[in-house]
């Protein structure tokens, strides 16, 4: 497994994969974000802090 | 300077040493990643 770095040059593998892996965690929470289940708390004001009117 | 002749110009001691700090690094992405996961499945499971 570690032969790989004989072949991929890790500057640019360590970039690479941190930018695909970023781009995946944002692309997932903002799914999850617009899902009800897991979004609802967006815009529904927390019961124990309801926003002042 | 150590032979050189792989086509990323590390030595095949430096690719070992650079993979144990990559699975550290990934070990620790998965185990946060697991830590969270089990939160979120305690607040809300999605099964």
């Amino acid at each position: 497994m570690w032969r790989m770095w004989l072949l991929f040059d890790p500057r640019r593998t360590l970039i690479a994969v941190a930018t695909f892996a970023f781009g995946m965690v944002m692309l997932n929470h903002l799914i999850q974000l617009s899902t009800p289940r897991y979004g609802s708390w967006l815009n529904a004001p927390l019961a124990s802090t309801a926003a002042p009117k | 300077m150590a032979e050189r002749d792989t086509l990323s110009g590390l030595t095949a001691a430096e690719a070992k040493e650079f993979h144990s700090f990559f699975m550290q690094g990934t070990l620790g992405f998965v185990a946060i990643s697991a830590v969270a996961h089990l939160l979120i499945w305690m607040w809300r499971p999605w099964f």
